[in-house]
């Protein structure tokens, strides 16, 4: 028998010798179809942007400066940049991350078409504008955002041309209702990025002001979210989503293989797929909860 | 089908076959520092939306993600539209590419991912579809009854190795046939360089396995 560095050697040599159908010149196809593509130019960073860089700058100087103002400047400015939620606030203290188990949301009584996300007494359900939901009012990070500012998730498209970023498929919707806003990232199978705002009940992914991100890609989970393909179950749990089976990929515990499709935020995230999409479902909430509002999309 | 000997390479030392245009740029450059280099100034450029910037980005790549797709599809069309459709998406996520990261492991990641869901959605198992030359390069010198032991040889291997699972035939094929480094097979594989190692060491043992029983079964 041979050993390996022998055939190790053979493969080297062999390797030279293989004979490949010519390379086809895709730089001029890439470009035309980039081209032709009405899609958008390349996702930044959200804080590779230099008009953010220096807005978090002027920001982290304006906060700096503020003792030298008298204490009500100071409370009215910190209160833009600390909260965003503004009569969530009042309401319960939304926008801070709730103890596991502290929300609970209560199904709809056919079933799971709703979820309604309780918190301390106040209530709110998605495609119903949250506290601090309104058009004008600050959101994402406390910012105040004008309208119609992009967060990065790419596109912003309305929830009617959805389907045509899922090859054709329905969008797929939470018991939560419509989303605040839909994006996408340009071609046609990208799949789209929906949007929940921060509220009570649903806490703000890390300094975001975003509550709840719903992706959806055409494909498997495997394909439209791990690098390699097979989510690495040595670090993320398999949990139950109704019949099916999904992957709980706790805050804080992201796989390298993971990625960054669909955002990359810093709360719990549960993969699983329905109807022929790849499903990335991340909220700062806990697994039975998260589990919960997944089995309730349809 | 038989493609024409290769004869020329790209920047990445990626040969091209004979008769395709030469990159214009492959024999400007002669170290993998400067291009790299440049490869971060194309991608700086495209990341602002600069087509042309990225048009000559891809000309450098297109023959290493082309051939990374063939290896794992196995088909000539199959491969062109994989590698096609990986430099799209690879321009959409630039924006979370980091700047002056190498371009290359990061692309090849993205032509992996698409190479093998296309072979998926396509429900066919990989055909072998390499083929080996089968003449010597002049002046190698060997007789023309060593050179087809050695051709005879080649075909053997690649026949054993066409046997081996998916898993197996990727990692040997990034790192014997397309020379792509440790270091960069990881990063296209998604794994840790450690992996890498074990996954390659595991192949290879496989590969010799079935080398044995095929001449064993040959008598």
């Amino acid at each position: 028998m041979r050993p390996d560095r022998d055939l190790e050697r053979e493969l080297r040599e062999l390797g030279p010798r293989i004979e490949y159908p010519p390379t086809p010149d895709l730089a001029r196809a890439v470009r035309r179809c980039l081209e032709e593509d009405a899609g958008p130019a390349p996702r930044r960073g959200w804080f590779e942007l230099p008009v953010v860089r220096w807005a978090a700058v002027a920001a982290v100087v304006l906060i700096a400066a503020l003792p030298a103002f008298s204490p009500a400047l100071r409370d009215t400015v910190g209160g833009w940049l600390a909260g965003g939620q503004g009569a969530g606030q009042d309401a319960g203290g939304a926008g801070e991350a709730a103890p596991a188990g502290q929300g609970e949301e209560a199904l709809s009584a056919d079933g799971s078409e709703e979820v309604t996300l309780i918190e301390d007494g106040a209530e709110s359900r998605a495609g119903v504008p949250r506290s601090g939901g309104g058009p004008d009012m600050p959101a994402f990070g406390g910012r105040a955002r004008s309208p119609g500012e992009n967060p990065g998730y790419g596109e912003r498209i309305p929830l009617r041309e959805a389907r045509t970023r899922l090859a054709g498929r329905e969008v797929l919707l939470p018991g939560l209702g419509e989303p605040d806003e839909v994006y996408a990232n340009g071609s046609s199978r990208s799949g789209v990025v929906l949007v929940y705002r921060a509220g009570p009940g649903l806490p703000a992914l890390g300094d975001t002001g975003v509550g709840l991100v719903l992706t959806e890609v055409p494909g498997s989970v495997g394909s439209a979210y791990f690098r390699g393909e097979t989510p690495d179950v040595a670090v993320v749990e398999e949990v139950g989503v109704g019949s099916g089976r999904g992957y709980w990929v706790p805050a804080g515990r992201r796989p390298s293989s993971l990625t960054d499709r669909g955002g990359d935020l810093s709360g719990n995230v549960l993969l699983w797929e329905r109807g022929g999409l790849a499903l990335r479902l991340a909220a700062d909430r806990p697994q039975r909860e998260v589990v919960r509002i997944a089995e309730s999309v349809r | 089908m038989q493609f024409a000997r290769s004869s020329l390479r790209d920047h990445h030392g990626v040969r091209e076959p004979s008769g395709f245009r030469r990159c214009n740029r492959a024999g400007k450059r002669s170290s993998g520092r400067a291009v790299a280099s440049e490869d971060a100034k194309l991608a700086e450029r495209a990341k602002n939306g600069d087509t042309v910037a990225y048009e000559e980005l891809v000309r450098g790549h297109q023959a290493v993600a082309f051939r990374t797709a063939y290896l794992i599809v196995g088909d000539a069309s199959e491969a062109e539209d994989a590698a096609q459709e990986a430099f799209v998406k690879a321009y959409r996520a630039l924006g979370s590419f980091r700047s002056g990261a190498p371009f290359r492991p990061w692309l090849l990641a993205v032509v992996t991912n698409e190479a093998r869901n296309r072979r998926k959605a396509a429900g066919r198992r990989f055909g072998l579809a390499l083929r080996a030359a089968r003449e010597d390069s002049p002046g190698e010198g060997a007789s023309p009854e060593a050179a087809a032991v050695a051709a005879e040889r080649r075909a053997e291997l690649l026949a054993a190795l066409g046997s081996l699972r998916e898993e197996d035939r990727i990692v040997i094929g990034y790192r014997y046939f397309l020379q792509l480094s440790e270091a960069e097979t990881a990063a296209a594989l998604g794994c840790a360089r450690g992996t890498v190692k074990s996954r390659l060491s595991r192949a290879l043992a496989r590969l010799r396995k079935k080398m044995v029983e095929d001449e064993n079964a040959t008598g």
